[in-house]
């Protein structure tokens, strides 16, 4: 009560007239109730008259009309009268010729209007009088179920659309101005006069007693406005902007609040959540500010009102997998394209699989194939490899013993609520279902397999499985009353934590421990927060101001904390490096609904409102997607299987495993080299960072390898054996990364080492020699310390390369003048100099121990093989490759990538080209052999990168997804591959060595190309 | 084309040699049962009864209580003798009927509703009327209104009536000081309130420096009935 008054700023204080007679009543109003007193007070004193109609009762007043119940003699009914308050004759006329055109419209749920005519210079309107309520009270009075809104707003938008099809605007429709009459029909009323008479009035004759504009009534009042934006600058109004005005009205029903009075993404989620999609969809292009962009017609409105809610998730959609399916589905892609081939060993098609599956896949596959020629249609059908590669979802045999009503998806454990309040877990491991509790409104569930049961009183139970059942956790508070709105179904934002309280209610967020109790998160709409165990902040990132909590998620271990919002923005944190990175996942519309971290922290899903999910690496790209439109939720089993539901409440298995590619490592800066064993992955970037992951785990190790001083660039990571050896801006330095302990490799602070190669010193150890990079030298390191075993005496030379022959004896370098210099290890001999390639600069040098060769490469465009060790006594073979940038020798042969983007291999025996490999663009930066020497990877500048079998032309498969050039490459013992890129990401692949349906898809991609 | 107003009905309408009697005759004549007599003080005072009630009570009652007014001035009509005017006396009967319709109000926990401490601000809202275009007048209005009623009375009998101390006294059946112990007390809290509603600092200076002429301002300007209601006094003294 002692509230200030509603006031909107933009109602300025009038300081023209204080026209207006009495408080925002009008003066015909007045007048009429001064007669209806005074026929009550002198019994001589007829009713007054409007018109031959005797008012009667006031029914109510606009910001332009008053209106009175009134009775009609001649016909023996009662009838409303609406008298306008303006009284201008341009008005009259106005009116009276819409008033016209709509009592030629007979329609159910249009008034129905009797008569026309003027009383004392004002306008009236007889019309029916319709006994009921106004829709907004209608919706306003209590909570309606979502048919019956869409059945009054179906009958509401019908009487719209006759109005349309008559050549009427209403111009003002909003619940106000709609009756619910007692037995259910719906009338919209008020059609297109209270607008055409304000405007009018306004326009044309302002005068003593014109009362405020509709407008700023409703603004001074605080009723959202519910008129067109076009219409309120003027525009002349069309039925578009009754379809704006509907479409304003019906999404704020369906919401519960106005749409334009919060973050515009706000009502999309909320509309996204209370309603199905396609009404979604027609709300979305009835609010279009554009006039044009909302159509012409209330059909695509009235239809998404028609169709049965839940039409549009549709039963088995999860099976219409854009971009996910199987073998069986490539044979039906093959036979839609009119490819035939060799009949390939393929299991029978599952029926309920191929119908709903195919159409889909086949769009998708035509939209891929569609793409503009950015990238060619070899990479085309890489893709559309990978997507067809990706595994299908399986059923879970979860068996529900009863339709559920509610439903709640946690790790471990799905519980369903049925609709006599009994409570139903399934445990997804072992595919059982039991009851649980009874007499439950709503269910929860919340990690570790603990469920959250909120009774009909609203207290919240946590239950957590033991052998003998559930018990309830939680020992001081086992039961604790949630401040749930009477109204509210289910807090479903809430999330019971392991300790058995309930985060806060209804907000997405707020707080979140890691399962380890390493980490805990806490966020506002403005920032979120990360603490250690001990309270110690860790980190504070501030976020953009949607207003909006983000959605959460730490890993297991506490390594990764992940913070998404709405709008589609991704960002994580990773506890090695203590720094956030980020990503922009591309939504239709702001609208993500869950994301969730795996185990390990290395991959995130992400399902959207559209019921869409996918399934990231961080940093690294799209593992997998679903665009079913029919999931509710998912969570991570383990890193490479998901949990979903649908929205019948079946259970989906999803198997990631078949798709072996994701992120090994995000860094801050570019990932200059990457290493790995069978035990870990090591790389480093230009900022000087390492991370050591162990490969088994995909936890990260933690070793403290900090660069000497910030900033200084590792260009070479090396693992020899249990040594982790860095080069870079501070020199050599290393560790054992088993045990952590560093290397006695002696400071080499200030020289900056571009290279380094293991071999063996004279007295049999480990021994270390470097190129370094500002001088023209060749350092050896061993245990003891560095020595320069060879200083170049011309000034501004760099080293570019080094290499170890096979025995580890001997050193060999080339540098920025061209020259090759060969040199004794363990006497520090220099045995040959020779100027290798004249005029230009060296780049690469490598030794081939089957044909007892070093190989240099050159800007001046050729490949020279050198017979060691008599290097200066024998001409070399000259091999025209173009300049070469990265050079891999094995087994007599040698791969070069070039600037120009050609990839060659040569056989070092006969000095011949063997083959040339077609695919890059750019300059080729990275090539490596796999161990066997049949397969090697590229990268180059533009950030592809590829799989090739040494005996093919093309690439066997493109390894997508590097957002900028892929800068080294390498080869695990069991062909996984990982590569370092500029995009500060390692990436990791376990590629399929040996497909069956190669042939097939060749022919797909020679298909794709004809197109 | 401009609407015609009431006032331009009213003057249309024909009372004959009515229209030049002064109040107290009339009622005597309504009295005794001439209805046109009646019509005449009815048109003559109606303004200022609804007035009364308006910014008292929801719309949908105000009907009924300015005509349980007007039945009950006739019906009561000995009691005119000790009043000076007519207009004091419909007033005093006003009165007491918004007193009697706040007795039968429904009250919280079945405790007995104080006249002298009820505030109508707490009662309600008085519909959709109420709220005003302009914003100064929301806030006077809505400020009287947030006042204990005995104290809401005599502001608005002192600035839309124009009445003079003895004049609110004798509507009220009050004694003179009490009426200036209202009016001081009544001006006090209506600053103190527009001071808690305005908005800003200077709406709150300009509103509290000049609060009486603004408040005779809204009147003048709001209440056309004025010159009619001073002929009427006039020609009623």
């Amino acid at each position: 009560m002692r509230e200030p008054p509603a006031v909107d700023p933009a109602v300025a204080v009038d300081t023209t007239t204080w026209s207006s007679d009495e408080t925002g009543s009008h003066a015909i109003d007045r007048e009429l109730e001064r007669e209806l007193v005074r026929a009550a007070l002198f019994d001589g004193t007829a009713a007054p008259r409007i018109g031959r109609f005797a008012v009667g009762e006031r029914l109510g007043a606009g910001a332009s009309s008053v209106v009175y119940a009134a009775w009609d003699d001649r016909l023996a009914r009662r009838v409303a009268v609406k008298i306008f308050v303006a009284s201008a004759a341009a008005a009259h006329d106005h009116v009276q010729r819409e008033a016209r055109a709509l009592a030629q419209l007979s329609h159910r749920n249009v008034v129905a209007v009797y008569e026309v005519g003027d009383w004392r210079g004002h306008a009236f309107i007889a019309m029916e009088l319709i006994s009921g309520t106004t829709l907004a009270r209608w919706q306003a009075s209590r909570r309606r179920s979502i048919s019956e809104i869409v059945d009054a707003y179906l009958q509401a938008g019908r009487g719209l659309e006759a109005a349309h099809q008559a050549g009427l605007v209403h111009r003002d429709f909003k619940p106000a101005n709609v009756m619910v009459a007692g037995d259910g029909r719906v009338v919209v009323t008020d059609f297109g006069l209270a607008g055409s008479v304000e405007a009018t009035a306004e326009a044309g004759a302002p005068h003593a007693s014109s009362p405020a504009s509709g407008i700023t009534t409703r603004a001074a009042i605080g009723t959202p406005a519910y008129v067109a934006p076009e219409q309120r600058r003027g525009a002349t109004p069309h039925p578009s902007a009754d379809i704006y005005s509907f479409s304003l009205a019906l999404c704020e029903v369906l919401i519960g609040w106005h749409p334009m009075q919060r973050d515009e993404a706000l009502w999309h989620t909320a509309l996204l959540r209370a309603a199905p999609r396609r009404i979604y969809e027609a709300v979305c292009t009835g609010l279009a500010r554009q006039p044009s962009a909302r159509g012409h017609t209330m059909a695509p409105l009235l239809e998404a009102l028609t169709a049965p809610p839940r039409r549009g998730w549709q039963r088995g959609a999860l099976l219409a997998l854009a971009g996910v399916a199987t073998v069986t589905a490539l044979v039906e892609i093959k036979q839609h394209l009119g490819v035939t081939t060799p009949a390939s060993p393929v299991p029978p098609v599952p029926p309920q699989f191929s119908a709903p599956l195919l159409p889909t896949v086949l769009r998708k596959i035509d939209a891929l194939l569609a793409l503009p020629s950015q990238r060619d249609d070899v990479a085309s059908t890489a893709a559309l490899r990978a997507l067809l590669l990706a595994p299908l979802p399986t059923e879970l045999g979860c068996a529900w013993p009863a339709p559920l009503v509610g439903f709640a998806l946690g790790d471990g454990v799905a519980v369903g609520l049925d609709g006599d309040g009994r409570v139903h877990a399934c445990a997804l491991d072992r595919e059982e279902v039991s009851l649980v509790a009874g007499g439950a409104r709503c269910v929860l569930a919340g990690p570790n397999g603990t469920i959250a049961v909120i009774d009909r009183d609203r207290h919240a139970r946590v239950l957590r499985p033991t052998g003998e059942g559930w018990q309830a956790v939680g020992e001081r508070e086992p039961e604790l009353t949630l401040d749930i709105p009477p109204q509210a179904r289910c807090p479903v934002e809430i999330e019971p934590e392991a300790d058995g309280a309930v985060r806060g209610a209804a907000l997405r967020g707020v707080k979140v421990t890691s399962r380890s109790g390493q980490i805990s998160v806490i966020a506002t709409p403005a920032e979120v927060r990360i603490f250690d165990g001990g309270g110690v902040e860790l980190s504070a990132r501030r976020l953009p101001d949607h207003r909006l909590y983000p959605l959460l998620d730490i890993s297991h271990d506490g390594s990764r904390v992940l913070a998404a919002e709405l709008h589609g923005q991704m960002r994580w944190w990773q506890a090695s490096t203590g720094r956030w990175q980020e990503e922009r996942l591309h939504f239709q519309a702001p609208s993500l609904r869950r994301a969730r971290l795996s185990p390990s922290g290395t991959r995130a899903l992400l399902l959207d409102y559209f019921g869409s999910l996918e399934v990231r690496t961080l940093g690294g790209g799209r593992v997998a997607w679903l665009t079913a439109g029919s999931i509710t939720d998912a969570v991570f089993r383990d890193d490479d299987t998901v949990i979903a539901s649908d929205a019948d409440h079946r259970l989906w298995r999803w198997d990631l495993a078949a798709q072996r590619s994701g992120v090994a490592a995000i860094h801050d800066r570019a990932v200059w080299s990457v290493a790995s064993n069978a035990d870990i992955v090591a790389s480093s970037d230009e900022g000087g960072t390492v991370i050591v992951s162990d490969r088994r785990r995909g936890t990260p190790l933690h070793v403290p390898l900090l660069a000497a001083r910030p900033a200084a660039a590792i260009y070479r990571t090396l693992l020899d054996g249990d040594h982790l050896i860095l080069a870079g801006d501070d020199g050599l330095r290393g560790w054992n990364w088993r045990t952590g302990a560093a290397l006695p490799l002696a400071d080499g602070r200030g020289i900056r080492v571009w290279d380094v190669e293991a071999a063996i010193a004279a007295d049999g150890s480990r021994i270390y020699l470097a190129g370094g990079l500002a001088r023209g030298a060749l350092f050896l390191w061993n245990a003891t310390g560095r020595t320069p075993a060879y200083l170049d005496p011309r000034p501004g030379v760099r080293v570019a390369d080094v290499a170890a022959s096979p025995d580890g004896k001997t050193a060999a370098m080339v540098d920025s003048a061209g020259r090759l210099l060969v040199i004794e290890i363990a006497s520090q001999r220099l045995i040959a100099a020779i100027d290798a390639h004249p005029m230009s600069a060296a780049r690469r040098v490598a030794f081939d121990p089957a044909t007892s060769a070093i190989v240099t490469t050159g800007d001046d465009g050729c490949l020279r093989i050198w017979s060691f060790p008599d290097v200066a006594s024998r001409p070399p073979v000259r091999i025209t490759t173009g300049p070469v940038y990265a050079l891999d020798v094995h087994d007599g042969h040698a791969i070069t990538g070039s600037y120009d983007g050609s990839v060659t291999l040569v056989d070092l025996a006969t000095g011949q080209i063997e083959r040339r490999y077609a695919g890059h663009d750019s300059a080729v930066r990275t090539v490596q052999f796999r161990a066997d020497g049949r397969w090697f990877v590229t990268g180059d500048n533009a950030g592809r990168a590829c799989l090739w079998r040494i005996d093919a032309d093309d690439c066997h498969t493109w390894l997508d997804g590097h957002r900028a050039g892929v800068l080294g490459a390498t080869f695990a013992d069991d062909g996984t591959i990982f590569t370092a890129s500029d995009d500060a990401t390692v990436r990791y692949w376990q590629p399929t060595y040996d497909l069956p349906n190669d042939a097939m898809l060749a022919e797909l991609a020679r298909h794709g190309a004809r197109r | 084309m401009r609407a015609l107003s009431t006032l331009d009905y009213m003057s249309r309408k024909s009372f004959g040699e009515h229209g030049h009697r002064c109040d107290e005759d009339l009622l005597v004549s309504w009295r005794q049962g001439d209805a046109v007599a009646g019509e005449v003080l009815f048109d003559r005072h109606y303004d200022t009864v609804r007035r009364f009630f308006r910014n008292k009570v929801p719309a949908a009652v105000t009907r009924d209580l300015v005509q349980e007014t007007f039945l009950a001035c006739v019906e009561a009509a000995e009691r005119f003798r000790h009043r000076s005017t007519f207009r004091t006396y419909l007033l005093g009967i006003a009165h007491h009927v918004m007193i009697d319709h706040l007795r039968a109000t429904p009250r919280r926990a079945g405790r007995e509703l104080d006249v002298g401490e009820v505030i109508l601000g707490d009662l309600g809202p008085i519909g959709e009327d109420v709220i005003a275009a302009k914003r100064e007048r929301r806030l006077l209005l809505r400020a009287l209104r947030d006042l204990r009623f005995p104290l809401q009375v005599v502001l608005e009998l002192r600035y839309w009536e124009s009445m003079s101390d003895p004049e609110i006294a004798e509507v009220l059946e009050e004694p003179l000081g009490t009426v200036k112990t209202r009016l001081r007390a009544g001006r006090l809290a209506l600053e103190a309130r527009i001071a808690e509603l305005s908005g800003s600092p200077e709406e709150l200076r300009s509103t509290l420096d000049s609060l009486q002429r603004w408040a005779s301002r809204v009147r003048t300007a709001a209440l056309p009935g004025k010159i009619r209601g001073r002929d009427a006094r006039t020609a009623g003294g």
